[in-house]
């Protein structure tokens, strides 16, 4: 049968463009945040976030927070949607804050902050597009951003180009702030954190035959999965199986019987939040009790929503603990949750340090929209004591910290130990 | 030994879902000749309607039962189908066929843009439908997992399937599903009422999404707003290598998909040594690429699927 083209050829157009405007409207930009209706609000000015009073699951969406009118527009790109939004919700939320108080407390004087925060929905493809904005349109005098190590390193080499300084809270990979001379981070890198896992698990657990298996997409994941092989190596554990996974896959049921048969001590599973708890309970359901250690990637409370009694004999290293008793970290927290209602993870704790070394950095020189004196002035931050610890960058842009080890007992995470950086 | 046994379990429990998932493509294009590419959302929902059924079901204190909740959403999710194809699709019935793929596209991309704006981008635990024992005699014997729930899904996959094919074969209605497939228009001119058995078709076909798509939580353990997508394609790859229209073809289609992708991924063969390190082609990092493979293969040696009849192009 012929198809009948023009029975009804205005119902057609007319149906197909509604669908297609429908579709193009929910599709393309990114979705509001979970349990806002309105549509994302751009460029007004002034904090979005609640301003009185306490939401437990408040959002923030992109936009400008702060002095707009006459502040140094200093840029941060997160993902607030997406596959990892907790994390960048977090980032922008601590962000948030260290700016209201360093404005209320005229933080290190120095002129105030304009902040421009926009959201990548944790897709590489969406970084290019707002580094272009960021560093054209808003003239940015330096960018705050990304906290996953695959997007950080799309968007460090235009950062590098530009000349525009970038500084990364969270992003461990090596290889990020190896893209060049304006590339920073606050933050271990992956060769601290695969360390301090390592030496967690061979002497506190005890462990002499460890499993890997990580999501073989994520250049996170896979760093971390080498650089932990290499220090347990150097410990004198051996690694028995060290395999990944594929794009969005949800049944681990044959990586799992494949490290089940190589009779590990511990599996080590670099992965995020949104895979781990599931992990974790498919582990234990295939008869895998062993103790299971994750990275920082682990630090949601959506590991134990998901994974729940499965989660037990789990472990993650981290950047900090909340229940460090030190007054800096107490204050912190005090003010995150009067804040936001809900206690800081550590992305939050190193993004509200990175924001802050970046503000002192710029109230520091005397031309602060000048984007070289900022980087040198960033270049030269020594022993600036954050919430994670004391920071100071060295010649390769990096920060040495130590990291702690938390333990996931029935959905509490729990300080087990501090892991001093091992500089190899 | 019983690793490999252990694998072939495992590929045939995905293979189940996959083959349930794959019915509702090659029934809605028997009928319609149209690809339902938002089949997989349509899962999606079918795997949230049941963790709402299941909270509002806990609340009441109503027993959190599979065989309660399954109906539930399978029930929502017809009923989504048919709201779908008369929304979407009926009005283009008589356009180019072009038309309806793009506004299958589009639903598929509506359906996940809405979920994730209400219900946010992240995963969502599934509850446990089902207890997840285990056959205790042959894991302490043989260290061999058989899991009651693995059973379970593959019966009901079964029994769904032998029910299905009973409509198409034995009711008036999968006279009707037949007739609409072989001709349209001649079936019309026989007093079939073409719309009725293009809704019935829908609803059917959405049914056995929402089913799989409550089997495919509770076996993963979690439902996100893009879970769709990967079943989704994986089921559209088994109804094609089966024949697209085919009903038994998709069941043997998604039974391979499942057990070729599972077997694929236990393996990892030593391929020589290089630089005094062992190279190795590890099976897990090729399993999504392998359907694809499989699809390629099978299209150029019988390109109407394997159990597809060849029919010559009608102009």
């Amino acid at each position: 049968m012929m198809p009948r083209i023009g029975e009804h050829p205005g119902l057609v157009a007319a149906t197909t463009a509604a669908l297609l405007a429908v579709t193009l409207l929910c599709g393309c930009p990114p979705p509001a945040a979970p349990e806002s209706g309105s549509p994302t609000v751009a460029s007004t000015s002034g904090g979005q976030a609640p301003s009185d009073g306490v939401h437990a699951s408040a959002s923030v969406q992109e936009g400008s927070y702060g002095d707009r009118e006459n502040g140094i527009p200093i840029g941060a790109y997160f993902g607030l949607t997406g596959a990892q939004a907790v994390f960048g919700q977090d980032s922008a939320k601590a962000m948030i804050l260290a700016l209201e108080e360093m404005e209320a407390a005229d933080w290190n004087g120095g002129p105030s902050i304009h902040l421009i925060l926009q959201d990548d929905r944790c897709k590489t493809e969406d970084v290019g597009l707002i580094l272009n904005k960021l560093i054209n349109d808003d003239e940015v005098v330096a960018v705050v951003g990304e906290l996953a190590s695959s997007l950080s390193l799309v968007g460090a080499p235009i950062c590098q180009e530009e000349g525009v300084p970038m500084l990364s809270p969270s992003s461990t990979n090596p290889e990020v702030t190896k893209k060049g001379d304006f590339i920073f981070r606050t933050c271990f890198t992956d060769q601290q954190q695969g360390y301090a896992c390592a030496k967690f698990a061979f002497e506190n657990l005890e462990a002499r035959r460890a499993a890997i298996l990580y999501p073989g997409d994520n250049d996170y994941s896979v760093g971390l999965a080498n650089d932990f092989t290499a220090a347990f190596g150097r410990l004198g554990g051996e690694v028995v199986l060290s395999q990944g996974w594929g794009k969005d896959q949800q049944d681990f049921s044959v990586e799992l019987d494949r490290a089940k048969q190589q009779e590990p001590d511990v599996l080590f599973v670099p992965c995020y939040y949104d895979d781990s708890g599931q992990l974790a309970s498919q582990a234990r359901k295939r008869g895998l009790d062993i103790p299971i250690v994750g990275g920082d990637g682990w630090d949601s409370p959506d590991v134990d929503a998901i994974g729940k009694e499965a989660t037990n004999n789990c472990f993650f290293a981290n950047h900090y603990s909340k229940a460090d008793e030190s007054p800096i970290v107490q204050s912190f927290v005090k003010s995150y949750e009067k804040r936001w209602g809900e206690a800081p993870s550590a992305m939050a704790a190193t993004a509200y340090d990175g924001v802050r070394i970046l503000v002192q950095a710029i109230r520091s020189v005397s031309e602060p929209r000048d984007r070289l004196a900022v980087r040198d002035a960033l270049a030269a931050t020594s022993g600036f004591e954050g919430v994670t610890g004391t920071i100071t960058i060295d010649e390769d842009r990096n920060a040495t910290k130590s990291a702690v080890i938390l333990e996931l007992r029935d959905g509490e995470q729990t300080f087990v130990d501090t892991v001093q950086p091992d500089v190899p | 030994m019983i690793f490999w046994l252990q694998q072939l379990t495992n590929g045939l429990s995905l293979g189940a879902i996959i083959a349930l998932i794959a019915l509702g493509y090659t029934m809605v294009y028997g009928v319609l000749k149209l690809i339902n590419f938002a089949h997989g959302d349509i899962l999606m929902v079918g795997a949230f309607v049941a963790i709402y059924a299941a909270m509002r079901a806990a609340h009441y204190g109503i027993p959190v039962w599979f065989p309660l909740i399954m109906p539930v959403s399978m029930a929502f999710c017809a009923a989504l189908g048919v709201v779908i194809e008369f929304v979407a699709y009926r009005p283009l019935r008589s356009a180019p066929r072009l038309a309806s793929l793009i506004t299958a596209i589009g639903v598929s991309l509506f359906l996940e843009s809405v979920g994730q704006w209400k219900l946010g981008a992240g995963r969502h635990a599934f509850p446990a439908l089902l207890s997840d024992h285990r056959i205790e005699a042959l894991a302490e014997r043989y260290g061999f997992y058989v899991y009651v729930s693995d059973l379970v899904i593959f019966a009901s996959t079964l029994l769904l399937l032998v029910a299905l094919q009973a409509i198409v074969k034995f009711t008036r209605f999968g006279k009707a599903m037949r007739a609409v497939s072989q001709d349209p228009e001649a079936a019309r001119l026989m007093g079939v009422d073409v719309n009725r058995v293009i809704t019935g078709t829908f609803a059917l076909g959405s049914a056995l999404a929402g089913a799989g798509g409550v089997m495919w939580g509770m076996k993963f353990g979690a439902a996100d707003p893009l879970m769709g997508m990967d079943p989704g394609l994986k089921a559209f790859v088994a109804a094609v290598v089966g024949g697209i229209g085919n009903v038994p073809g998709a069941m043997v289609g998604g039974f391979i998909m499942g057990v070729a992708e599972t077997l694929v991924a236990a393996c990892s063969i030593p391929i020589g040594r290089m630089w005094g390190s062992d190279l190795v082609i590890v099976g897990s990092n090729y399993r999504q690429a392998l359907g694809f493979l499989i699809l390629i293969l099978v299209l150029l040696l019988r390109p109407s699927g394997l159990f597809g009849r060849h029919e010559p192009e009608k102009v």
